[in-house]
């Protein structure tokens, strides 16, 4: 059986079948969820970091895999995404030590963590709307180069605005709201919120654009509009990641959001496949747990008589290795490019 | 008939390379007009002027009312200008269906632009009978004709063809070109680029001859004469000429 069809959402098919995809990644999303709850807290913790990263790479994903545009903002939304909740949740009295030149309006804010979550996500796609607007138009290397000079500018400007963001200092005090069952709940809606969009006749043109760019533009698709649609509403999605990871720590630091984290995020997207929302979660998943059995190599695992135990920064190289041999033999990455279906085939087109 | 398409002293200019030059062009409602000549002649700069792909035309064109130049691409889609590009663009990963679908993108009736999408598959039977079959495993003949279909779903009132029978094996250039003559019928005038003419003759109210850049050539196929001996003459190819 077949369980991987090609990634090609059919508009006029079959309404129950087109949300098998959807269905089948949720499940597994729940059962790492639930797996993970009779783990020990530490292992949880784990556990809760990778479905953030998933949040961030199905982020990623929106604008990347629909648009065929690499960017490398990722780290950059995230870090808007933080810096928000944390200014909006933080205790008064918090905010008055670390940050006691903060304008009035934000000092007195004390939003619940939710909304400081939602909001950091609309900073991130407001701050993307505005930026993405002469950005879209530029295509290929180009793009990805000028993603990458937005997170340095974010990172730098981060780093040095002291009244708002408190520059190099750490943000202290933030609630630890996020549990397993929070992150397992916000990793679902971000697959669905990324299904329900690449479901989209928008998305379509998207993907038909990155496919082919001369036809796109012949049929009268509005290419830079519908990429710009795309990185907005994976900034918002990479900006709630951003958010979670900040609630999940209790602290914020501008050098958790910088070359390592959009490195590893891009990692994920390209190790999983990057053209379909089935290769994001895999590629999530998947390099959270390569990552998490080589650090326990690395600390030393207990092997019948022996004691197992690998080099320290071996696990970067044995890292670094996987991708290039994905790079190599998988190029489309474990999901292939094809979303999980568990049908059989598609009628007549399966011998793509 | 009334004007269509008019363009004046168009210039298209690659850097240093002067593709085309001071081409004045006029294109009725419902007519078929061939751009004839051979490689290098400017007739691709040409069409693609009129899609707005190139940069550096200068010049007038007018399409009914509205000015074309700085009007983008996937805009003079709307107004109703749609180009096939040369070499069969099919969005080879989506399915056939998609692709139709994808060519009504600019529609706001989608319910009409589903129905006729039905009547395309219904029209060629290879089409419908691969409907959710990958675009790219098509053959080229059915390519191109799932490229047409795709151009006509976007409701043109000129549809251009860029070199249609490239590559084509003789029997399907014939099933495109009766295509083109069914496009005819619907009212829509058609702009057809070919390097050999015969079959331009036959379907054409109009030829133009590009050559360097430049329209050496113009007139009905009757006033052309017989094919062979204008292509003897233009291109030197006919066998019965050469010494």
């Amino acid at each position: 059986m077949d369980l991987l069809a090609k990634s090609s959402p059919n508009r006029i098919g079959d309404r129950r079948k087109r949300l098998i995809p959807l269905v089948s990644l949720i499940v597994i999303v729940v059962l790492v969820g639930l797996a993970a709850s009779q783990g020990a807290i530490v292992m949880q913790r784990r556990v809760i970091l990778a479905l953030i990263y998933l949040v961030a790479v199905v982020g990623l994903y929106i604008f990347v895999g629909n648009s065929g545009v690499l960017s490398f903002a990722s780290s950059a939304f995230m870090a808007i995404g933080a810096y928000t909740t944390a200014i909006v949740t933080m205790a008064p009295n918090m905010k008055s030590t670390f940050l006691p030149d903060l304008p009035a309006f934000l000092a007195i804010q004390h939003m619940p963590p939710l909304a400081g979550i939602m909001l950091g996500g609309f900073m991130a796609a407001l701050i993307a709307a505005v930026i993405g607007a002469p950005l879209m138009r530029l295509s290929g290397i180009s793009a990805g180069i000028a993603t990458l000079s937005l997170m340095v500018i974010v990172y730098i400007v981060f780093g040095n605005w002291d009244s708002v963001t408190g520059g190099q200092r750490s943000l202290m005090g933030l609630v630890g709201y996020v549990k397993l069952p929070q992150a397992t709940l916000f990793a679902i809606g971000a697959i669905v919120i990324a299904f329900i969009y690449q479901e989209s006749r928008g998305a379509l043109m998207l993907r038909a654009s990155r496919e082919d760019p001369v036809a796109a533009a012949a049929s009268g698709i509005r290419i830079t509009r519908h990429r710009w649609i795309a990185f907005v509403l994976s900034a918002f999605v990479t900006g709630i990641a951003g958010a979670l990871f900040a609630h999940l720590q209790g602290t914020v630091r501008i050098e958790s959001f910088y070359l390592s984290l959009t490195f590893l995020l891009l990692a994920m997207l390209i190790v999983g496949g990057s053209q379909s929302l089935a290769g994001a979660v895999m590629g999530a998943l998947a390099l959270s747990l390569l990552g998490e059995i080589l650090r326990q190599l690395e600390r030393g695992v207990p092997i019948l008589q022996f004691d197992l135990k690998i080099p320290g920064g071996l696990g970067d190289i044995v890292m670094a290795l996987c991708l290039l041999l994905i790079l190599m033999f998988r190029p489309l990455g474990l999901a292939g490019g094809r979303e999980l279906t568990f049908s059989r085939n598609r009628t007549s087109g399966d011998n793509g | 008939m009334s004007d269509l398409l008019n363009v004046q002293n168009l210039s298209v200019r690659y850097g240093a390379i002067q593709a085309i030059e001071n081409i004045d062009l006029t294109i009725s409602e419902g007519q078929v007009v061939a751009l004839i000549g051979p490689n290098g002649a400017g007739k691709s700069s040409l069409v693609n002027a009129i899609a707005g792909n190139v940069r550096g035309t200068s010049g007038d064109m007018t399409f009914l009312t509205s000015p074309l130049l700085g009007v983008k691409p996937e805009d003079r889609v709307r107004l109703g200008i749609s180009l096939v590009p040369e070499g069969r663009h099919v969005f080879s990963g989506f399915s056939v269906l998609e692709n139709l679908w994808l060519g009504a993108t600019t529609r706001k009736d989608r319910v009409q632009a589903r129905q006729e999408i039905e009547e395309f598959l219904e029209l060629f039977p290879i089409l419908g009978k691969r409907r959710d079959g990958l675009a790219g495993m098509l053959s080229g003949g059915e390519q191109q004709q799932l490229v047409i279909a795709r151009a006509l779903l976007a409701k043109p009132k000129l549809l251009m063809l860029d070199e249609p029978s490239l590559g084509l094996a003789p029997l399907v250039v014939d099933q495109v070109y009766d295509l083109i003559r069914d496009v005819r019928k619907r009212g829509i005038s058609v702009l057809v680029v070919e390097q050999s003419t015969a079959r331009c003759f036959e379907v054409a109210d109009q030829v133009h001859v590009l050559n360097h850049g430049k329209i050496s050539m113009s007139g009905t196929p009757a006033e052309m004469g017989d094919a062979a001996r204008f292509e003897a003459a233009y291109f030197g190819v006919s066998g019965e000429i050469r010494t």
